[in-house]
């Protein structure tokens, strides 16, 4: 079954590329759907099924943070990986990103491998299972 | 910080290849040049403040940012392009181009970069223009800023 993922930013741009490098990376991951902000994702993950979670942090209204905070401490929700995707890559910012819980960083502009490489640390078991054997373990 | 103009123009012109291969699938085939932006271009700008105030200005062709949406998004370009598309490519350019500029500047300066959005003006001649040539017509970067 193809991980869903949520694709949080408030740029459609931005949401488009992103939708098109998963869809484009084969049959693993799934847009199964997208929010312009924080708010609009609490609702859409209180609502359906997702595996995975890519937020933008600036965005108006609920920040990119604050939906990560509020995943962490929602019991329903915190075991849904968030991970990160923005311009804004200072170090202090990533570092408390991750101490809060974000399962991953991606900085803008990213090429498509990068991605890639990063939802591969999070689900790692996927492919070896997929391929029927231990030459990913 | 190195904030003299060959280092600022140097991590410019990395910071507008640096989004055009990644994301927009674009490389250019000639060095970037000086010059102003042809007449009737779109402009947008993304300001940022902090350890640097100032904006990144980006303008081009409107066709020229459909073109790229081609290449972003599969948007199909065989029709003209709707204004809001042009508009919504050319600001997310602007934000990664300025994303991908203040990075370069971290960890010595701290900046936050604020929403691009279009300027109604027609792009201001002059030479602080960086013009970078694309397969089908070019790119216009300008970069101004003053230290806090």
């Amino acid at each position: 079954m193809p991980k869903r993922v949520l694709i949080v930013d408030d740029s459609p741009v931005m949401r488009a590329f992103v939708r098109r490098v998963l869809e484009a990376g084969g049959e693993e991951y799934v847009c199964a759907g997208e929010a312009g902000d924080g708010r609009a994702a609490l609702e859409k993950l209180g609502a359906e099924t997702f595996d995975l979670v890519l937020s933008d942090i600036h965005m108006p209204g609920m920040d990119g943070e604050e939906l990560l905070r509020r995943v962490r401490m929602d019991s329903a929700l915190r075991a849904i990986p968030v991970v990160m995707v923005s311009t804004d890559s200072t170090e202090h910012r990533v570092g408390r990103l991750m101490e809060m819980g974000a399962a991953g960083y991606v900085r803008k502009p990213f090429r498509p491998e990068r991605l890639a490489e990063v939802l591969e640390r999070i689900f790692p078991g996927d492919r070896a299972e997929e391929k029927g054997g231990s030459e990913w373990i | 910080m190195d904030l003299t103009n060959s280092t600022v123009r140097m991590h410019c012109e990395a910071a507008a290849l640096e989004t055009l291969e990644t994301m927009f699938f674009e490389i250019p085939e000639e060095p970037p040049s000086v010059g102003p932006p042809v007449a009737g271009a779109l402009w947008v700008e993304a300001p940022f403040h902090g350890s640097l105030e100032g904006s990144i200005c980006v303008a081009s062709p409107k066709s020229q940012f459909a073109d790229l949406a081609e290449a972003f998004l599969g948007w199909e370009t065989s029709r003209p392009p709707a204004k809001d598309r042009a508009v919504l490519i050319a600001c997310e350019f602007a934000n990664m181009l300025a994303g991908s500029f203040v990075s370069r500047y971290r960890p010595h300066a701290r900046l936050t970069i604020e929403q691009p959005a279009a300027v109604s003006a027609q792009p201001e001649p002059g030479t602080d223009w960086l013009s970078i040539p694309l397969a089908d017509g070019a790119l216009w970067i300008r970069l101004r800023f003053e230290e806090k």
